[in-house]
């Protein structure tokens, strides 16, 4: 008996060895690649090639391709692919058994539309939901990606087991094993990994994941915003775009940006769904964002989706974290600007949690002490970021998101002063300036069917500036206020928008996905408001209060975007936005198509030519010189309409080993731009504001380029753009065109991370731009006054002189250590290493020797600074 | 570590505080030499105006007068009305008056060509009531005028008020007219009247104020001024009220705002008003009205 059970476990033992090596060997058969030299259309033949070409059997029933016809193009397949799609043409399934292929019959009649794979993927030791994560099958070239909510949907093949690989970036992998069935739904964890290496999937060489399947797009998933070296100090998670090609840097200190030709307002900057206007800090050296609370930043140039819009130039989109689902961690750090602390984690249970952070400058703090007792002036900023997030289920969330920004200066003096026979005479100044943003963002996500994700928001948001003055004077004899006198000015402007926004996505199929929705925005403008008033016992007193009119404005629009994924080679994206815009006095419509292509060639080229009309319904005044928040957002009217943009794009990727390449050209032109009208003034409203504009329109062209290493101890990336920025008005420089502000002909980025130890690890960047553009005196002559000190400049062309060229080089190293708790980091930054005098704005003068001269002001010398940083988790 | 950061921090905080300057080349058009003319009539005065040349930018000279060119003033019968005498200024005039409503055509000529321009004079203020009152307080007397000017219904009014006295004169209260009126007329006057105001266009034009009405609605309008008398010592003070036209109110207005934002690095840069065709300045007509009152 047990010799008979002895071989029975024998023979169980050799029939596993055997089927599971069988198995084996045909996995490994039908992961290879075949080439059909002709088209096909019957099956048996297709199939007799491949029996021919490969060692696979296929065993099958005639009557499954009796009167079947399909068409297979010729070409280099992968094996299982083609076997897929054989199966979808002849609506069969297949099981493999050892090398043979068995089809056969579906079991339902739709069962492969219903066999629907979805899910979100998340970060294992946070929860938090993983942005562009891909996902593929082994053995096929499609690849799958996680929208910005980390979802994904996708019809399985007709297979009756799948492995699914799933990477994000290049920082984890997992590979699992399903079984197909009826709406599957995942919820996938991926490992987070310490260090970033080249990682294997399955023995097979990870898959690139640049987004080869988007147009226009650049990204910074967290593990890359964690990187990013601190600016005397501090971290901003925006300041890696001005090292991308085709942003044009502003003057020295400016973080704005300056996308393709465009100004700062043609960029959509969207917070958790909810739009800012031009957040800044110390005059655009920082931006209003705590790296870590941000979870991912995108910027997109070109090839927009119909589901984005409302600016001409480019969308950046900022997403917050959600919080730790299962535990706490927090950060702290110091530097020589600002104090910054940030916390997420979750509350009770891991279905609702926060994310906080919050900063402060403290110069003024530190200054106040070194102050004489009746002077106070200083400058503070402040940013606090608060989101919180309830999941109801696996499927449907709900967070709000609440962001504020303020800078503000302010300066403060007081006189006493005794004069004659006991008359005391005391004067205070006080002067102040400010600007910040508030937002107030509501989302809701909810996955409704397996192949339906709806995204809802409901959103505020403000943009304030403001500046004033004050001014007391009494003189007292003895102990009798003989005058009195006060004043108060303010000067205002803002602008806030309510917002409604609705999209649904729908997969339709294999090779459809389209994306509809709709949204709604009230603006209020107030371009600018002045307040006066004066308290006198001596002189006639009151209040007066001069606003241009305020300005309220209704914009809807609604949008249809379809990708059709053709094949591997080839995938067309059409969109359609309908935009209306209704204020007192004009309505606008305006049709907005869309469209983009992607190619792939066979060597693996990847081609995308895309066209987008894209159209803004407000206006932003800049002065001509360096760009101050005394900038205006102004309402479009029915004399200022709305601005519009035509941009062709061609995109040319390649993907390397380690080296991601991308080429791209684009040509812009953009109408109905606003700009100063020669001769007014840029603040007071001696002339009706919308009467200091001409309107006029711009073109930007040139080639971008960019040559990116992501992996190994050493990454970075080199990025050049060469382009041409013009704008041409009719009643400004005689009706030529002329350079745009930040027209920069040559503009190159070289940026390396190198981790020299485990401890240790260093960013250098250096930069150069073409000198920007600037309006300069070419001639002068005398006034009717004839007061030699009051010259008359001439101003011949505008924008028609250059600052000199911008270039410098920084450099910032990290020294890590793991505590037993936390994670402590030095970090010591060099800004500007060679001490470069990069122009911040120029003016005629005087040189040492009283010649006239143009002089130069530079602002930002060489800093070296460190920051200290604390990591809980 | 307190310590560190004191130190990092007053070593930021001198490099942030103190930019570097330094004079640098910069390659600038240079816009060619032509003829300057600045002349403005008036319907009180002879003919007169100042012709130079324009200088480059960078150039180190002092303007210098034109001295060899010719200066004709038509009327518009295109009958000469003035004809060209030289001073050592380079100044040149004639001792015709213009006419209240006229228009007239500048051509100067000289070594740069010929430059032309035109303006109309405008009509005298419509003034039809004025009265003064002197004010005496604990440590100031203060001299009170207060006017009212009638509209022009047919062309837009601009007007110019200015003061001959070595006191700030300011205007106190707020005028009666239309809202219009009032808003254009506000703005200077109050902008003005705190000089730590940075919008102010009129710090640099001997205190002239400048009121723009573009309603034609033939409206009566008030408007007082105050001046102390304590602090002056001139024996007569003069209260002028000039009718300017369009050309020299532009002038004025930009040239202002020119001078003010000069210095401002944030500013976006200002020309200044030109109507001389084929060179630089201002030919602009006025007429004024005229207060003496004996202190």
């Amino acid at each position: 008996m047990g010799n008979l059970f002895s071989l029975l476990i024998k023979l169980l033992v050799l029939y596993a060895f055997f089927f599971f090596s069988n198995a084996t060997v045909g996995q490994n058969l039908i992961s290879g690649s075949v080439k059909l030299k002709k088209t096909y259309r019957k099956p048996n033949e297709l199939l007799d090639t491949l029996a021919l070409q490969t060692n696979l059997q296929f065993s099958f029933r005639q009557s499954l391709f009796d009167q079947k016809k399909i068409r297979v193009a010729a070409g280099v397949y992968q094996l299982q692919e083609l076997i897929d799609i054989i199966s979808i043409k002849l609506k069969i399934r297949y099981t493999i058994i050892g090398s043979t292929i068995v089809f056969k019959e579906l079991k339902l009649r739709d069962e492969i539309k219903s066999k629907n794979i979805s899910g979100f993927v998340l970060e294992d030791s946070s929860g938090e939901v993983i942005a562009d994560a891909y996902i593929y099958f082994t053995n096929s070239d499609k690849v799958y990606r996680t929208n910005r909510q980390g979802f994904f949907s996708f019809l399985a093949p007709p297979r009756d087991s799948l492995e699914i690989n799933i990477i994000a970036g290049y920082r984890s992998a997992r590979s699992i094993k399903i079984a197909p069935k009826k709406d599957t739904f995942l919820v996938i964890l991926l490992p987070k990994l310490k260090s970033i290496k080249l990682l294997t999937i399955s023995g097979k060489q990870q898959k690139s994941i640049s987004p080869l399947n988007e147009v226009g797009i650049i990204k910074l998933e967290s593990s890359k915003l964690k990187s990013i070296p601190p600016f005397i100090g501090e971290s901003d998670p925006l300041r890696p775009l001005n090292f991308m090609p085709g942003i044009a840097k502003g003057t020295e200190g400016n973080n704005g940006f300056f996308v393709r030709g465009g100004s700062p307002d043609q960029n959509l900057i969207s917070l958790d769904g909810g739009l800012l206007f031009n957040p800044s800090h110390l005059l655009g050296i920082f931006s209003p964002f705590n790296a870590d609370a941000v979870r991912n930043i995108s910027i997109q140039k070109s090839g927009f989706e119909a589901d984005k819009g409302s600016r001409l130039s480019s969308q950046i989109n900022i997403d917050l974290k959600e919080g730790n689902k299962y535990r706490h961690e927090c950060f702290f750090s110091v530097s020589p600007i600002a104090i910054s602390a940030a916390a997420n984690g979750p509350l009770k249970s891991p279905k609702t949690t926060y994310s906080i952070a919050l900063r402060r400058s403290y110069l003024d703090l530190v200054i106040a002490p070194f102050q004489p007792k009746n002077v106070s002036t200083g400058f503070y900023f402040y940013d606090g970021i608060f989101k919180i997030t309830q999941r109801f289920n696996a499927k449907a969330k709900l967070s709000i998101t609440l962001f504020a920004s303020k800078d503000k200066g302010f300066s403060k003096n007081s006189y006493e002063r005794d004069e004659r026979d006991a008359i005391i005479r005391n004067e205070s100044n006080e002067q102040n300036l400010s600007w910040g943003n508030q937002l107030a963002v509501v989302s809701y996500e909810n996955k409704i069917r397996a192949n339906v994700f709806l995204e809802s928001n409901f959103y505020a948001t403000y943009f304030g500036y403001s500046n004033g003055i004050n001014y007391l004077r009494t003189i007292d004899s003895s102990g009798v206020d003989i005058d009195k006198y006060k004043s108060n000015y303010t000067y205002k402007s803002n602008v806030y928008n309510l917002s409604s926004n609705h999209a649904i996505t729908y997969w339709l199929g294999r090779k459809w996905r389209l994306k509809s929705g709709l949204g709604y925005t009230y603006h209020s403008f107030e371009p600018s408001t002045r307040r006066f008033a004066i308290e006198s016992n001596q002189l006639a007193q009151g209040v007066l209060k001069i606003s241009d009119q305020k300005v309220f404005a209704n914009e809807t629009y609604l949008f249809v975007d379809a990708r059709f994924e053709y094949s591997k080679y080839f995938t067309l994206n059409t969109g359609f936005r309908y935009s209306n815009y209704f204020t007192s006095d004009a309505v606008f419509f305006n049709p907005q198509p869309r469209v983009s292509a992607i190619f792939q060639t066979k060597n693996g080229i990847y081609i995308k030519p895309s066209y987008t009309r894209t159209v803004q319904y407000l206006h932003f005044a800049t002065n001509n010189t360096i760009g101050l928040p005394v900038d205006l957002w102004l309402p479009v009217t029915k004399n200022l309409t709305p601005e519009t943009a035509d941009q062709f794009g061609l995109q040319i990727q390649k993907i390397y080993e380690k080296i991601n390449l991308n080429i791209e050209l684009f040509h812009k032109s953009m109408n109905q731009l606003i700009d100063y009208a020669e001769g007014v003034e840029y603040v007071g409203n001696a002339i009706k504001w919308e009467d200091k504009f001409e309107v006029g329109s711009g073109t930007s062209y040139g080639i971008e380029l960019m040559v990116e290493k992501k992996i190994g101890n050493t990454t970075g990336w080199l990025s050049y753009t060469l382009s041409k920025n013009t704008r041409r008005f009719d009643s400004i420089n005689n009706g030529k065109a002329f350079p745009f502000k930040y027209d920069r002909r040559n503009d190159l980025s070289i940026v390396i991370n190198q981790k020299i130890n485990k401890n240790i690890d260093a960013f250098i960047a250096w930069t150069f731009a073409s000198g920007a553009a600037i309006t300069l005196p070419s001639g002068r002559y005398p006034s009717v006054s004839q007061d030699p000190f009051q010259d008359i400049y001439i101003y011949t062309e505008r924008n028609g002189s250059r600052l000199k060229d911008f270039h410098r080089l920084d450099i910032v190293v990290n020294f890590n250590k793991q505590k037993k708790k936390y994670l402590r980091t030095w970090s010591i930054s060099f800004f500007n290493v060679y001490n470069r005098q990069n122009p911040f704005y120029i003016t005629p003068g005087t040189d040492k020797n009283g010649n006239r001269s143009f002089v130069q002001v530079s602002l930002l010398p060489f800093i070296p600074s460190f920051s200290y940083r604390l990591s809980f988790n | 570590m307190k310590l560190l950061f004191k130190i990092q921090f007053f070593f930021l905080f001198v490099l942030m505080v103190i930019s570097c300057q330094k004079t640098v080349i910069i390659n600038v058009k240079n816009s060619p030499q032509k003829n300057v003319c600045n002349v403005i009539l008036s319907k009180d005065s002879f003919i007169g105006g100042y012709f130079y040349e324009s200088l480059q930018i960078l150039s180190n000279d002092s303007f210098r007068p034109i001295f060899e060119g010719s200066m004709k003033i038509f009327d518009q019968n295109n009958t000469q009305v003035a004809y060209q005498l030289l001073s050592n200024s380079g100044g040149y005039f004639s001792n015709n008056k213009v006419q209240e409503g006229a228009c007239y055509t500048l051509d100067f000529s000289s070594y740069f060509g010929t430059s032309y321009a035109k303006t109309c004079v405008p009509l005298l203020p419509n003034i039809t009531n004025l009265d003064t009152a002197v004010i005496v307080q604990q440590n100031d007397t203060l001299l009170r005028i207060r006017l009212s000017i009638k509209d022009s219904s047919i062309v837009a009014n601009y007007y110019t008020f200015s003061c001959k006295s070595y006191e700030i004169f300011r205007i106190l209260s707020l005028p009666n007219g239309t809202k219009d009126t009032q808003y254009k007329w506000i703005d200077k006057a109050l902008n003005s009247n705190n000089p730590l105001l940075f919008i102010n266009e009129n710090n640099y034009s001997n205190k002239i104020y400048l009121l723009e009405d573009k309603q034609f609605d033939g409206q009566l309008f008030d408007c007082e001024f105050t001046l102390s008398l304590t602090t002056s010592n001139l024996k007569e003070i003069i209260f002028y009220v000039d009718a300017i036209d369009i050309n020299l109110f532009k002038y004025y207005r930009t040239f202002n705002a020119q001078r003010f934002y000069s210095n401002d690095p944030n500013a976006h840069y200002i020309s200044v008003f030109n109507n001389i065709e084929n060179g630089y300045g201002i030919f602009g007509a006025r007429s004024r009205f005229s207060y003496y009152y004996k202190n």
